[in-house]
């Protein structure tokens, strides 16, 4: 809402300043975003064009002659509407015109153009900052005095105000200045009322469903001359945007500002049996509206329309172009109507269409308000363009209440809810500056409020708190801790394992990425087979392609991720995210949180210890082990295969307690690489399933260590290519002095059998109850060593 | 003779008390000390020197050789361990205490949630507790238990992704915000509340420098007795300064959310200007009847932080979709 501050003063007297009045509308509610100033411009001053004559050397200018009433100008002028006689703004030499292009100024000098002198340059109004008209140069009635500085004029400060969508009575000028003269304690200058008497015999409108329309009231003014209107109004509606018509549909806008109820002139003449009709729209009825456009009109709109059916209107949204007030017009039908909220959202919704009026109504705007802005118009219209009323106005109601509502306002509530305690006298005070009626009793402390009809959103007691505290200022109110019983501790299991399973990876050298959980259908196809777990979940109304389908596993977005800085960041690549991933199942929702990762280019930065090599699957393998570490489960990894996944390097995260794979790592095929523009040549993922990480915890138990020495016996063993280390370590494991089992090398060559590999063992023997004898050693190695051949036939490396 | 004796004597002790001496030695300057004191030339070995002109033939004899073994002994005991103390000072010298240590990959959090911690750590201290929730919702909690009605204008504050999810009476959608938590929390706990939900929320709305259609919020509700407006003020304001120093300026002004009356945003002075940086308000009677708590006598507080732009402030950030590029020239900045 633009709000000029010359018309706001029309009804609040105050002295502050601009920036006091904007710090005043912001911490009430409605924050002022900008603060325009117009019309300040020295050096512009009212002319006339005495004489025109043509360019001799130019076909689209005219050279004029400017007379200030004092002293004559040579202005050379390419506007298309010059006309000798008319009153002009002319920019005298070294005026410094506003150009918001590029927020500087451009100087008027004398110069040559095409070799004829100009003194200076007659205006348009966006060349002087008042609108966005450069359609020809700004012309003015012949009130306007000679040599008079435009500022005399012009000078106007607009406020641009973003009202909250509750406040449908401050999208008036009367309603922000009822706001501020409550803030400042200054009196509103400004009583609602009716001047007409009611017609209330020869009715012309009829309401076919009184749930359309809650009210209609209607007047019809016969003899109206049509034709600009005054200055003062043609003033006012530029300052805030607004482009003036003519006379009878500027006073209409007007009171629209001024009222916040919106109105409708039609050309009574021009509409067939002088019927108006209110009536929802047929099926794929249309309307040319007054913009010209001819609109379908959506189911259960709300038409305004003749006796035959011809709809003439688009009821609170736009009128229409058949039943338009123009130059020839002489009877006026003036509407100010109230439309059912719901209808004109959803008409305007689909249509598209948003205007000042659908706003309006949209926003819950009273029934009660439509009499007075009816009445506000008349007068101006009858004061400006003359005419006279033919029989009182008429008032169609059929959604009036039938009875005043209340609120009651009870002192202890108000202390109880804010914190803060208010002496009678001010609570008072504060209603009375909203103008809000009401009855203390001072026995009860309670005040009985009437519902102030132009504030569609105070309802209950609370919303009268608000009132109280935003008058008197939110700052009025201490601070103070939070008081009352402490909350039942509630653990979270599932943020406390993300955290530390966010610390973890972080430690491992894994940088955290958050990506977008809608992806593209290209990406959706590298979710891994083990994360595919049911049916897409799309959106209606993606933003883009990019994003259309709900994510089922973080690995796509982990491709795409990494994908793109492996082209621009040469060091090593190690990411993760814990996120959500949705599908459906079972037609339900299923959304799950995943923890997951990916590691590609170079194991590390070079360096002096960097030996150069790249990340493979023991990399990752690595991360999950520390993962199941630091979160407490146990993992074997087993078989896994997947088209994304290069054959054999992938597995399976299992866990036997919950009989279930926790998630899997991955190592990318060279086509999945390819395909997504890799500039590496290697990538592995992991994904796992938080929740199943937590039902697959086990409790910490602390063990006594022993406190005899530990001994170690290194083995090279020869096995078969076929044989899993987990087999051997399985049987390791089972002689029960072995702490520990340590591979160190793992060998394929020459020395070895084809079908064989040697690998190198370390194991760490150690008791509970005694230093073990190299006797007891030599026992315990012999029974890993006979079990080992009997059960995988493996053999010490001679 | 007994001259002769006491001069063997003489460098006998010379013999051991230079060697003692330098048992005992610990730096070059040292060895420097000890070189003047024995082999100087006003050093002991001079000294006893001195005596070879004074005493007879005979003894010359005698003595000259000991004194020749003496001198050769105790130049050999200088440079022996010269050498090998200057070995080890050398390779002090050359150490290059400026190399690179030896490399451990360090990754880094999410600024996201960095920020996040942060945030909710200033709430934990003041006893809230943390809760998550799901990010698909349905249009029953995003908007009618929170009074947004479907065809009031304030719905246009919140535009929103729906989804296209079949089988189902609900109208399903991309959560525009956490509030749904509340009446989530608000069904599943009895009062008193204190929590926060930090999570994602989703727009339909075209992305720029300022706008992006997937972010973050934290949630934040309390409920019990007697809660005012008062202990919104000083809880939200105690974070604002844990967020932002000790001596930030914080505004708080009217404002509208149709979940709370009385609503209000939190404003903090950044250079300059006053920034939004969080919706609250008092819990709406609509939005406690709704969930079936009686609203005479619950009260409570609920409030909505968008942390990047928390981040973006914090760290002048001035492109909010940085957050979901996952440039590692963005993120290996924020490391803790």
């Amino acid at each position: 809402m633009k709000l000029s501050i010359n018309w706001l003063k029309d009804y609040v007297n105050f002295n502050k300043s601009i920036e006091e009045i904007s710090e005043a509308f912001t911490m009430v509610g409605n924050e002022v975003e900008s603060i325009t100033t117009t019309g300040d411009i020295p050096g512009v001053i009212v002319g006339e064009i005495q004489e025109i004559a043509i360019h001799p050397n130019a076909d689209k200018l005219q050279l004029t002659k400017v007379f200030d009433g004092n002293k004559t100008y040579n202005v050379v002028c390419g506007a298309p509407n010059i006309k000798k006689g008319q009153k002009i703004f002319l920019a005298t030499v070294g005026t410094k015109l506003p150009d918001p292009s590029n927020n500087s100024f451009f100087e008027i000098k004398k110069s040559q153009i095409r070799g004829e002198i100009s003194e200076g340059m007659i205006c348009s109004e966006k060349e002087l900052g008042i609108s966005d008209n450069h359609d020809g140069i700004m012309v003015l009635s012949k009130d306007y005095v000679l040599g008079e500085s435009i500022e005399k004029y012009y000078s106007e400060t607009v406020l641009d105000i973003d009202v909250t969508p509750n406040r449908v009575d401050c999208l008036s000028v009367v309603g922000l200045a009822r706001d501020l003269s409550a803030k400042f304690s200054s009196k509103l200058k400004f009583n609602y009322s009716v001047n007409y008497e009611l017609n209330k015999k020869n009715k012309i409108v009829e309401i076919r469903d009184s749930n359309l329309c809650p009210r209609y009231t209607g007047v019809t003014i016969d003899s109206v001359a049509i034709s600009d209107s005054p200055d003062w109004l043609k003033q006012r509606l530029i300052s805030i945007g607004e482009r003036p018509i003519n006379n009878v549909v500027d006073i209409t806008n007007y009171v629209m500002f001024e009222l916040g109820q919106p109105l409708h002139a039609f050309d009574l003449d021009k509409i067939n049996g002088g019927k108006i009709i209110v009536r929802e729209s047929k099926e794929k009825e249309k309307i040319k509206t007054l913009d010209g456009i001819e609109r379908e009109l959506p189911k259960n709109s709300i038409v305004i329309s003749d006796e035959e059916n011809n709809s003439i209107g688009l009821a609170g949204i736009m009128g229409g172009g058949n039943s338009e007030i123009e130059s020839s017009t002489t009877t006026v039908f003036l509407e100010s109507g109230n439309w059912n909220p719901s209808i004109i959202r959803n008409t305007s919704k689909k249509l598209g269409l948003s205007t000042e009026a659908s706003i309006r109504f949209e926003r819950n705007l009273n029934p009660d308000l439509a009499i007075y802005g009816l009445s506000r118009a008349t007068d101006l219209i009858i004061q400006i363009a003359g005419g006279q009323i033919r029989d009182g106005i008429e008032d169609n109601y059929p959604g009036k209440k039938s009875s005043v509502e209340k609120i009651i306002l009870n002192k202890e509530t108000l202390k109880k809810h804010l914190g803060l305690v208010i002496s009678n006298e001010k609570i008072s005070q504060t209603l009375s500056n909203l103008n809000f009626e009401y009855d203390f009793s001072e026995e009860k402390e309670l005040w009985e409020i009437t519902k102030p009809f132009w504030r569609s959103d105070i309802e209950i007691p609370e919303d009268i708190h608000e009132e109280v505290a935003r008058i008197i200022g939110y700052d009025e109110i201490p601070l103070a801790y939070l008081s009352g019983s402490v909350p039942k501790w509630e653990p979270n299991l599932s943020l406390d394992t993300k955290n530390i399973a966010q610390d973890i990876l972080v430690g491992a050298g894994l940088t955290e990425t958050i990506s977008y959980s809608a992806i593209s259908d290209k990406l959706n196809s590298y979710t891994p087979e083990n994360s595919n777990l049911g049916d897409e979940i799309t959106l209606k109304n993606p933003i883009s392609n990019e994003y259309s389908i709900l994510r089922k596993s973080l690995i796509p977005s982990l491709i795409s991720t990494a994908s793109k800085n492996s082209n621009n960041w040469k060091g090593p690549i190690k990411l993760f995210e814990i996120g959500n991933v949705f599908y459906e199942l079972d037609s339900k929702v299923v959304e799950k949180t995943m923890i997951a990762g990916i590691i590609t280019g170079p194991r590390q930065e070079i360096s002096l210890n960097s030996d150069n090599s790249t990340v493979d699957y023991f990399d990752v393998k690595g991360v999950i082990e520390l993962l199941a570490r630091t979160l407490k489960f146990d993992f074997e990894s087993i078989e896994y295969k997947d088209n994304i996944f290069s054959e054999q390097r992938s597995s399976l995260i299992f866990n036997k307690k919950i009989n279930d794979s926790l998630g899997f790592i991955g190592e990318l095929s060279e086509q999945t690489l390819s395909e997504n523009d890799f500039s590496t040549s290697n990538g592995i993922v992991f994904e796992i399933d938080l929740e199943k990480i937590i039902s697959s915890q086990k409790d910490f138990i602390y063990k006594d260590f022993s406190q005899y020495p530990q001994a170690h016996r290194d083995l090279s063993l020869i096995i078969d290519k076929s044989i899993n280390f987990s087999q051997i370590e399985k049987i390791i494991y089972s002689e029960n002095l072995v702490e520990d089992c340590l591979i160190f090398d793992v060998y394929e060559g020459t020395e070895i059998p084809e079908n064989k590999r040697s690998i190198s063992l370390r194991i760490n023997y150690q008791s509970l109850h005694e230093t073990l004898s190299s006797k007891r050693l030599d026992k315990a190695e012999n029974n890993i060593l006979s079990k080992l051949e009997k059960k995988l036939n493996i053999y010490i490396r001679e | 003779m007994k001259n002769t004796e006491s001069i063997l004597k003489n460098i006998e002790n010379l013999t051991k008390s230079a060697s003692d001496k330098l048992k005992d030695f610990s730096n070059i300057s040292e060895l420097e000390e000890w070189r003047i004191e024995f082999l100087g030339r006003n050093g002991k070995l001079s000294e006893l020197m001195k005596i070879m002109k004074d005493i007879s033939p005979e003894d010359k004899r005698i003595v000259g050789p000991k004194l020749n073994q003496l001198k050769i002994y105790l130049n050999e005991l200088f440079e022996n361990t010269k050498n090998s103390t200057l070995d080890n000072f050398n390779k002090e010298e050359n150490f290059d205490i400026t190399l690179p240590g030896r490399e451990l990959l360090y990754g880094s959090l999410h600024p996201t949630t960095l920020i996040i911690r942060e945030i909710c750590d200033a709430f934990r201290s003041m006893g809230f507790q943390i809760h998550e929730g799901n990010e698909i919702e349905t249009e029953k909690y995003n908007f009618d238990l929170l009074n947004i009605p479907k065809d009031h204008p304030a719905r246009d504050q919140w535009d929103t992704i729906w989804l296209d999810f079949k089988n189902s009476n609900d109208k399903y959608l991309l959560r525009t915000h956490t509030s749904p938590m509340q009446a989530r929390i608000m069904e599943n706990n009895a009062p008193p509340i204190r929590v926060v939900v930090p999570g994602k929320c989703y727009r339909y709305e075209a992305t720029d420098a300022t706008h992006e259609w997937e972010f973050h919020q934290i949630e934040g509700l309390a409920i019990d007795k007697n809660i005012s407006f008062s202990e919104l003020k000083g809880t939200l304001y105690q974070m604002a300064r844990k967020i932002f120093g000790s001596d930030q300026e914080v505004r708080f002004r009217c404002d509208f959310f149709p979940f709370v009356e009385p609503g209000v945003d939190l404003s903090i002075l950044w250079v300059g200007r006053w920034i939004e940086i969080l919706g609250a308000g008092m819990v709406h009677p609509k939005v406690l009847s709704g969930v079936g708590y009686d609203p005479t006598e619950y009260s409570g507080f609920a409030f909505g932080i968008g942390p990047e732009r928390v981040s973006m402030l914090k760290n002048k950030i001035k492109d909010i979709r940085n957050f979901h590029a996952n440039d590692l020239r963005f993120l290996s900045q924020f490391v803790y």
